[in-house]
């Protein structure tokens, strides 16, 4: 399976950590320490005439561009991880489908939310799933939250990470191509089943495992991939990289987190829009998405061009 | 092989409450009040002040969450549970859990020390959910000799009014089942569908004929108006209502006997859904 075409938007607009810890009546001094130790200084937010599905609707014009004569999008999956619903995150697929004239009228329309940022990969290997059982031969995937519509709080949890808005979409197709997707893994580990309803006992524990999760999916790619390949994993903090980092197996890892300061923890989107930045036919090198989700579900996938050595198998 | 269910492999209970609530959890009115006043702006709806319930749910006395009340129930199959069979878990309810973020389904794997399973819920559909989620265990184990867990649960305490739910007046309460391919129990032999106007004592006499039961000496389980248009010398017994998605299992455990047929039915908004089950002997 290889992303044809890729498209991600984040809103130029911004609030900085010090207005959202405001609004959860905190203090300046809270903001400078949260910022410093955890590099999440802004969030991206969408302005207020944008919603979700407006900027799926300009994303997806975009990808139109990429298609070839008379070729159809035939079947379409959005992605969502954010367990709160509200007017501007939901996105109504069969009016999409309608407005388009690059979707098929008979196009499916699914829609993924397993409440965590890691359901990107449960769509991506539904996405494979699709283009192997031959019926379809270019999937849209969607794939975009936003906490625009709810009060600034929301966007922040402390000692963890601060939410911003962004969306990104991407055209499947099948066969090799300058972005395959393979060894796509989701993992679940059902030890952490209190997900957001755990207690601050329960969440601590879920935070401490962090690195042995990434451990686990990523003990799944061949060595020599892993030592290559830029790592786009989400934005959950600078610190728990850093962390990561400080470990001896990951000493040599590359790791994009530059946009953690820029636009903060984006869910679901972040490997995809990190995978825009690090692409592996400018970078010369795979890459490895990653997304670790409150919960305990982990999910994976590799990224490399035709013109780098061979497709990646998990072990 | 068939899929079974042995009813006693079928675990209930209702609940008052299973958490008291506590003075801090007042703090989180605010983000309760947001997130159920933007959860009915993203259905198109708007929620009057009125009937928004967040304090009342926050404090109310009879706070049930599903994980706590399965949790309860998953040791009494302990015996019979082997976790190396069991590797699919449904999970089936119509009113909405307590706890928002919690995996119920994945409490019970990590309780049971099952693994690699495929689990997921069937929530939204209506009170023949558990009777949807039996026939999606016979597909999931269809071809493989494995065992599987389902489980339902339900409660009533709601951040805001529903004349739906008002109506219903659901009990707290939850239910384990393990269905298996060890040929131990009933047989099951089917989901069927009928729409309201369907409904009749001919469709039931076509369903029961076609499920492969036995006219004789089958039992009829289902809500009072939906029995009604059985012939007056049938075996049928009335569910508990207020029990919703778990009524028709509780019933068979209370009320089974050998030898008999059971035809369990239920109703969403759409119609009506039968699952058939079989005697495990006698004449066919």
């Amino acid at each position: 399976m290889n992303i044809a075409a890729l498209a991600t938007y984040i809103p130029p607009a911004r609030v900085s950590i010090d207005q959202v810890i405001a609004h959860r009546g905190g203090n300046p001094a809270e903001a400078r320490t949260f910022g410093q130790l955890f590099g999440l200084r802004q969030a991206s937010t969408l302005a207020n005439e944008e919603s979700a599905e407006g900027c799926f609707q300009a994303l997806l014009q975009q990808l139109a561009a990429s298609l070839d004569d008379g070729e159809q999008i035939d079947a379409v999956i959005l992605i969502q991880g954010l367990p709160a619903g509200s007017w501007r995150q939901s996105v109504n697929l069969a009016a999409l489908r309608q407005q388009s004239n690059v979707i098929a009228a008979d196009a499916p329309l699914l829609y993924l939310n397993q409440q965590n940022c890691a359901t990107v990969f449960w769509g991506l290997r539904l996405a494979e799933r699709l283009l192997a059982g031959g019926k379809h031969r270019c999937i849209a995937l969607l794939v975009g939250d936003t906490l625009a519509d709810f009060d600034l709080a929301e966007r922040y949890v402390p000692g963890c990470t601060m939410i911003g808005d962004a969306f990104a979409a991407a055209l499947l197709k099948p066969g090799g191509g300058q972005r395959q997707v393979s060894g796509i893994q989701c993992f679940y580990h059902p030890g952490f089943w209190q997900g957001l309803d755990g207690s601050r006992e329960d969440i601590k524990r879920f935070y401490q495992s962090h690195n042995d999760l990434v451990a686990h999916a990523l003990a799944t790619y061949p060595q020599d991939l892993r030592k290559r390949a830029w790592l786009l994993p989400h934005n959950i903090n600078r610190l728990s990289w850093q962390t990561w980092l400080r470990h001896p197996d990951n000493h040599h890892q590359a790791v994009a987190t530059d946009l953690i300061s820029d636009c903060g923890h984006c869910f679901s989107a972040d490997p995809l829009l990190l995978l825009e930045r690090y692409a592996p036919q400018d970078t010369g090198r795979p890459a490895l998405l990653l997304s670790v989700g409150l919960g305990g579900w982990v999910g994976c996938a590799a990224v490399t061009s035709d013109a780098s050595p061979e497709p990646v198998h998990a072990q | 092989m068939t899929l079974c269910l042995d009813p006693a492999d079928i675990v209930f209970q209702s609940f008052h409450h299973t958490e008291t609530p506590q003075p801090e959890w007042e703090t989180e009115i605010p983000h309760w009040r947001s997130y159920v006043q933007h959860f009915f702006a993203a259905n198109g709806q708007a929620l009057s002040p009125q009937d928004e319930r967040v304090p009342a749910w926050i404090n109310s006395p009879e706070r049930a969450a599903f994980c706590d009340m399965i949790a309860v129930l998953l040791p009494r199959l302990a015996e019979v549970i082997e976790p190396a069979r069991v590797k699919t878990v449904l999970m089936a309810h119509w009113t909405p859990d307590l706890h928002m973020g919690t995996s119920v389904v994945n409490a019970a794997i990590h309780q049971m020390g099952l693994s690699a399973c495929l689990a997921m819920a069937i929530s939204d559909r209506g009170p023949d959910a558990a009777l949807f989620a039996l026939d999606g265990l016979n597909d999931c184990l269809a071809g493989k000799d494995e065992d599987g867990l389902l489980l339902i649960a339900e409660q009533k305490t709601l951040m805001y009014a529903s004349p739906l739910m008002e109506a219903l007046q659901p009990q707290n309460n939850a239910c384990v089942c393990l269905v298996n391919k060890q040929q131990r129990g009933l047989r099951y032999r089917g989901f069927k569908r009928a729409s309201l106007a369907q409904w009749s004592a001919g469709w039931l006499s076509q369903a029961i004929e076609q499920l492969g039961l036995a006219k004789g000496r089958v039992t009829l389980i289902g809500p009072t108006r939906l029995l009604e248009v059985a012939p007056a010398d049938a075996h049928a017994f009335a569910i508990n209502p207020h029990l919703v998605c778990a009524a028709p299992f509780v019933a068979l455990r209370t009320l089974w006997e050998p030898q008999r047929d059971y035809l369990l039915i239920s109703e969403n908004d759409n119609g009506i859904s039968v699952c058939g089950l079989a005697a495990a002997e006698g004449p066919r």
